[in-house]
């Protein structure tokens, strides 16, 4: 969710710096279904998951994987649009980590703590899955190159109290930098 | 209900919510944050 406010704060602000909707119009995306389609398929892991990790083995993990290389496919035919490299930067951060840890965002159980989030979790057991989320539980010194997992705790009384990680700030840079290059852009003659 | 036709047919409106889904659909799937699509993060 915090993804999707910080795009919509983005348009917000370009529109404030005299930007217009309109120019969207104008950015030559290609394959934007491509994302449609790796968002459909996360939507089907997410609200129906399996409750423990069962690793890399996993259909559900290998659908996940198969999401982000559609969006490695996305980035790459796109990779000319200003702040795609920080996309991409962002995918392979987080693709990374997840990989590394049975294919899923680890998470601590001192994050989910601390921004309130325990109810998600059936259980504080390694493995666990976070429900509305592609995070697992799992404790910091199992964790492998665990500052790239979701690290960053905004906690309440933030209105959207969440963790997030290094990629996620790199992915939310990139598409902000984008909407505002192409949203404040003089129109072509 | 007029209003709503009128964007979705004209191509510029139609370019415009075609290419802000795809923005925020590339966020959503490539992030992972501890909350996906919903309220709670």
């Amino acid at each position: 969710m915090i993804l999707a406010v910080a795009v919509l704060i983005a348009v917000g602000i370009a529109l404030v710096r005299g930007g217009s909707l309109k120019r969207l119009a104008d950015v030559p995306l290609q394959a934007g279904w491509i994302a449609l389609v790796a968002f459909g398929l996360q939507v089907y892991l997410i609200y129906f998951p399996e409750p423990v990790n069962q690793g890399l083995s996993s259909p559900r993990v290998a659908l996940l994987a198969i999401s982000y290389l559609l969006l490695f496919i996305l980035v790459a035919r796109n990779r000319a649009l200003p702040g795609m490299a920080l996309v991409g930067a962002g995918l392979l951060a987080n693709f990374s980590v997840m990989l590394l840890n049975g294919g899923y965002m680890p998470i601590t159980p001192e994050a989910l703590e601390q921004v309130g989030h325990t109810r998600k979790v059936m259980s504080m057991e390694p493995g666990a899955r976070v429900m509305g989320s592609k995070d697992i539980v799992l404790p910091r010194a199992a964790t492998l190159a665990w500052w790239l997992s979701d690290i960053f705790v905004v906690p309440p009384p933030f209105p959207l109290p969440t963790v997030f990680s290094f990629g996620d700030v790199l992915i939310a840079l990139g598409a902000i930098r984008l909407i505002q290059t192409a949203m404040r852009a003089a129109r072509p003659a | 209900m007029k209003n709503w036709n009128l964007l979705t047919t004209n191509p510029t409106w139609v370019r415009v919510i075609y290419v802000l889904l795809a923005l925020l659909a590339m966020a959503l799937a490539g992030g992972a944050p501890d909350g996906f699509g919903g309220f709670s993060g």
